[in-house]
């Protein structure tokens, strides 16, 4: 049924949106600056960046606050912005080979070329509340920051970039090659440009999931891991760090290196029977902006289960997968809910009237006569 | 990235006037004035395969300086940096070799801090490298 627009009501809404506003301003404390959100709660700002598939982390972090700490409304934001801006062009492809890594560690094997990295992460501490963050004045941070500092003299600095895990696989020839660019003439398939048509090649695949929002994937990926697919997924490394950004240069079509920006990879090897019965590696990818290593994992994850030749399940179908995971498509068709639908409503509340009335009209017993 | 631009890029407001300042006397032409938009980041998966990871903002600026174009396209809203990236750039393929002087010891300490910093991140990152023991029953 269509949607019927509704017009008037503008100076409530000025008023609903002034009020929005007072929500975040009422309180007592002092102003949040962006460059708090940037530096401070970076998390949350690299989830925007990458569900708003738009590297900008000042923007997202005010994105952040106009949403009063809402990712996806303000995702939504940076999405709505980049529909502003005039594309320049493409980079360089890209590597994870090159990433600077922060933290690099793999759960598939206990000794890789290079070392384990932990790097920044919670991964092995209790989450507890920390009640000092209470008062957390820069006495506390200096005193914290000398702390760290200390015995860090003999420390070599960890080299920029390590080998790939997955190469020792490679070098057996355990691992199944998976088909590259197919089926859009071996060039890059952009969705932003080009409309998605399923089966979707390879590099729409990847892209369309790049983006998709973090719940989302998860829980796509969470149900084929525990039994609604195939996939047992073993993390075969996953790194967080800088990627650098080359382009040709304009003048010299030489690289030319603009900067880098923060990203998670997340390579998953997963087992399975060849048509020979003969068991074999295959490997699902993830690649996102920021850090985000649990979207890194599920898109790894996603990726490998819709590979599967003959899906049996949502998450290895591929329409079903990229058809469901983009944040700001769900959130718009969610919301849109809350919009005045009073002509179609009404519309079937008449026709339930008319039904019920037409079956009271038949019901024997009724004194009528059925009218159908 | 060049030396140079990294270290613009890393400039507070006190060192862009500073530099700005610098490069006041010289005749810098502007053929492009900063101007934001998007550069498509383009990834390779580990099988060769080429995709759009997302798009970056970006400025992009141009410049001429004695003849010599420069070119700058850097992250962000920074239209002052993109257009002093640009004028460097320009500079340094021109041949006023006193002022490329001048400008490198301006930047100089700025790098070396820079590289500094980087290090000690690295080196607390390599704090974090471990070698797990595995539990074997004995």
């Amino acid at each position: 049924m269509g949607y019927v627009a509704v017009k008037g009501g503008e100076e409530a809404i000025a008023q609903a949106g002034r009020l929005l506003a007072y929500q975040r301003l009422k309180g007592t404390s002092k102003p949040l600056e962006v460059v708090q959100i940037q530096e401070q709660l970076y998390l949350a700002v690299d989830r925007v960046m990458s569900e708003g598939s738009l590297y900008a982390p000042e923007l997202a972090a005010l994105a952040f606050k106009q949403a009063a700490g809402d990712t996806l409304e303000a995702a939504f934001m940076l999405r709505a912005y980049r529909a502003t801006q005039p594309r320049v062009g493409y980079s360089l492809p890209q590597s994870g080979e090159e990433i600077r890594i922060i933290r690099r560690i793999s759960a598939a094997f206990k000794d890789i070329p290079g070392g384990q990295v932990l790097g920044p992460t919670s991964d092995y501490t209790l989450r507890l509340l920390d009640f000092e963050l209470l008062e957390d004045t820069p006495r506390r941070r200096r005193a914290f920051m000398e702390a760290l500092g200390q015995d860090l003299v003999d420390a070599q600095p960890l080299p920029l970039t390590f080998p790939k895990v997955v190469d020792i696989l490679r070098k057996e020839g355990l691992l199944v090659e998976t088909i590259g660019n197919g089926g859009n003439g071996g060039k890059v398939f952009d969705i932003t440009r080009q409309s998605l048509t399923f089966p979707a090649p390879r590099s729409a695949a990847l892209q369309g999931i790049t983006r998709g929002e973090t719940g989302g994937l998860l829980l796509l990926a969470y149900t084929n891991m525990r039994g609604y697919g195939d996939i047992h997924p073993t993390v075969g490394e996953l790194r967080v760090g800088y990627l650098p950004v080359r382009i040709a240069h304009p003048h010299s079509g030489e690289p030319y290196s603009i900067g880098e920006v923060k990203v998670t990879e997340a390579e998953v090897i997963a087992r399975f029977n060849d048509a020979e019965g003969s068991p074999k590696f295959t490997l699902g990818y993830g690649l996102c902006f920021g850090h985000n290593e649990i979207k890194a994992i599920a898109m790894a994850v996603l990726d490998r289960a819709m590979q599967s030749p003959e899906p049996k399940t949502p998450s290895e179908d591929q329409e079903f997968v990229l058809s469901h995971l983009d944040g700001i498509d769900s959130l718009g068709f969610g919301s849109h809910w809350k919009l005045p639908h009073y002509v179609t409503f009404q519309s079937d509340l008449d026709r339930l009237r008319q039904t019920q009335e037409v079956g009271t009209e038949a019901r024997p017993g009724s004194g009528k006569k059925n009218a159908i | 990235m060049s030396d140079h631009q990294s270290v613009i890029m890393s400039m507070d407001q006190k060192s862009v006037s500073e530099l700005k300042e610098l490069l006041g006397e010289a005749e810098i032409q502007v053929s492009k004035a900063p101007q934001t938009g998007l550069l498509m980041m383009v990834a390779r998966d580990p099988f060769a395969t080429d995709f759009c990871l997302g798009e970056i903002l970006v400025t992009e600026a141009e410049t001429e300086y004695r003849g010599q174009r420069g070119y700058a396209l850097v992250l962000g809203e920074e239209p002052e940096k993109a257009m002093l990236t640009a004028a460097v750039a320009a500079i340094f393929q021109s041949d006023n070799d006193a002022l490329k002087t001048e400008i490198g010891q301006f930047l100089a300490p700025m790098a070396f801090r820079l590289k500094e910093s980087a290090t000690w991140e690295r080196r607390l990152l390599s704090k974090t490298q471990v070698n797990f023991e595995t539990m074997v029953k004995g």
